[in-house]
């Protein structure tokens, strides 16, 4: 079992303050910045210490705050792959390797640095600087390099992860991996679980897809960056269809059915700018609300629309242009796609 | 009449066992307060800067007075003087050098299984060495001339024209110039790494 409980009071107000457990494959570490995503990547590598908690890998206790126990970074067989480089640049890719794969005798040594150098496609640059290589090579390198070491459990801190590199990983590698991404794409192509961190505590605990379609709490649906989050009140509810009628500030609309809430109850709810259908106003349907563009703020894949009442639509670029003209808008809410939200415990 | 060396010899241990001591013990210090995070860490870096805060003509003064007499002021006395007034010197460049690397390197390290002796030998002094070395050969310089002065101003007026005639202060100009001229090579090399 491997599992962790780790509180930590850091700079200007922030704690940490998270619990949960891995299990062999990928888990994604998702969350803005300043969430605490490195300091507890930190805590569980044991480069800081934490104020209280306990961290158990493979049931060998590595921290207990409450017992002193507190193993030292090069006992815990935690890899780690900093955010930064972090490939000694004083030694070759080879010589990189050679250092993680210390201990064990020489012919077996240079045999294992051959295999990894194979398999991370590095054999051509094994005799450079990590200066003279490619990004992607160094992080490569850094990722076959901690791997050499034989982790239990590895760490792999914000970087470009690419997805054949970390499904590479997920092949090679038996034990947990906990990755910190923005990427939540790759967060729904590689992990098999997704924790979403949100000034220090994790609001969120899933599969991605589900945590990406169906955010429980308010704060997941911030740290998940879904600027649609609207206060309202339930003004119907209909079990049998399964459909609720809730009232916003300048408008209302149709939603799915809120269970354990009566009608006059007030809920939050959220809808992902991209599930929002935009329409012209000459041609939408009845059950839209009317709202005005605010501002325009163009993307490379979607086009991010800013309307009054603190509407945000994504629309994809060609759409845009057939659209860019409209006198007027209007919005349609999918009641499907809006989820209602609780605030976190 | 031969030239006598005796003063320069011993000049050159005081400067090279008070730079080589201040080296050893400040890149000792400099490790374990920029590594570990330890209580009284600030204590003890202010008790190695101490010796930077007393004057020289104080700190002779006591190391005079330690001795008990002028004459029971040898070079091993000096030496041992030197090593501490040069330390707060190299302590604070070796400290800076080791600070200065990207903590990524030794979080690496020490995440990769190695001691803490291992990384400071195979990753923190290979890269960190340069701006070390520069601030121990700047003091040997001032170890060394310190002694000089020191010898001078205590011989007795005809011995001490005697060192003015010998080749005691025109050698030790040379070495103390050697000296700051290695030492800003090695800090020009270090920083265009």
């Amino acid at each position: 079992m491997t599992s962790a409980r780790i509180a930590r009071q850091g700079p200007h107000g922030f704690s940490l303050d998270v619990e949960f457990s891995l299990e062999p494959g990928i888990t994604a570490l998702y969350g803005p910045a300043g969430a605490g995503k490195t300091l507890l990547l930190e805590a569980l590598a044991g480069f800081t210490r934490p104020d209280s908690g306990r961290i158990l890998l493979q049931d060998v206790l590595l921290f207990d705050a409450a017992a002193r126990v507190c193993a030292l970074p090069h006992r815990r067989a935690i890899g780690w792959v900093s955010h930064a480089d972090s490939l000694f640049p004083h030694m070759t890719v080879r010589q990189n390797f050679a250092f993680a794969a210390h201990g064990r005798p020489r012919v077996e040594r240079a045999r294992r640095v051959a295999e990894a150098l194979e398999k991370f496609q590095l054999s051509p640059v094994a005799s450079s600087l990590p200066a003279a290589i490619a990004p992607p090579e160094k992080l490569r390198a850094a990722v076959a390099r901690a791997l050499l070491a034989e982790p239990k459990l590895l760490l792999l801190d914000e970087r470009r992860w690419q997805e054949p590199l970390v499904r590479q990983v997920r092949e090679s590698f038996g034990g947990p991996v906990l990755l910190v991404t923005g990427d939540l794409d790759l967060c729904c192509a590689a992990a098999s679980r997704l924790l979403v961190l949100s000034a220090g505590r994790i609001v969120a605990d899933a599969a991605p897809r589900d945590v990406l379609d169906r955010p429980e709490t308010i704060e997941a649906a911030r740290a998940l960056g879904i600027p649609n989050i609207f206060e309202c009140a339930i003004s119907a509810l209909d079990p049998g269809r399964h459909t609720s009628r809730l009232d916003l500030a300048e408008f209302s609309i149709a939603g799915p059915y809120i269970p354990g809430h009566f009608r006059g109850d007030r809920v939050s709810i959220a809808i992902r700018p991209e599930e929002l259908r935009v329409h012209d106003g000459a041609s939408a349907p009845p059950a839209s609300v009317e709202a005005r563009l605010v501002r325009v703020l163009p993307g490379l894949h979607r086009v991010r629309l800013e309307f009054s009442g603190g509407i945000f639509a994504d629309l994809p670029p060609e759409e845009y242009e057939a659209k860019k003209d409209a006198q007027s808008w209007r919005i349609e809410f999918p009641p499907d796609k809006v989820r209602a939200l609780r605030p976190a415990a | 009449m031969t030239a006598d060396w005796s003063a320069v010899w011993a000049s050159f241990r005081v400067g090279g066992i008070g730079a080589l001591g201040a080296l050893a013990l400040g890149v000792w210090l400099a490790w374990e307060l920029s590594a570990r995070e330890f209580r009284g860490a600030g204590f003890v870096a202010a008790l190695a800067g101490l010796p930077s805060s007393i004057p020289l003509v104080v700190g002779t003064y006591l190391a005079l007075d330690l001795a008990g007499h002028p004459a029971a002021f040898t070079w091993k006395v000096a030496a041992l003087a030197a090593v501490f007034s040069e330390l707060p010197e190299v302590l604070r460049a070796s400290r800076a050098a080791m600070e200065a690397l990207p903590r990524e390197y030794a979080h690496a390290a020490r995440s990769l299984g190695s001691s803490g002796r291992r990384v400071f030998w195979l990753v923190v002094a290979p890269l960190a060495w340069r701006p070390i070395v520069a601030a121990a050969a700047r003091a040997f310089g001032p170890a060394a001339v310190e002694y000089v002065f020191a010898i001078f101003f205590a011989a007795p007026h005809a011995a001490r024209d005697a060192l003015l005639r010998g080749p005691l202060l025109p050698v030790m100009v040379v070495a103390a110039l050697a000296a700051q001229a290695a030492a800003h090579r090695l800090s020009r090399a270090g920083a265009a790494t």
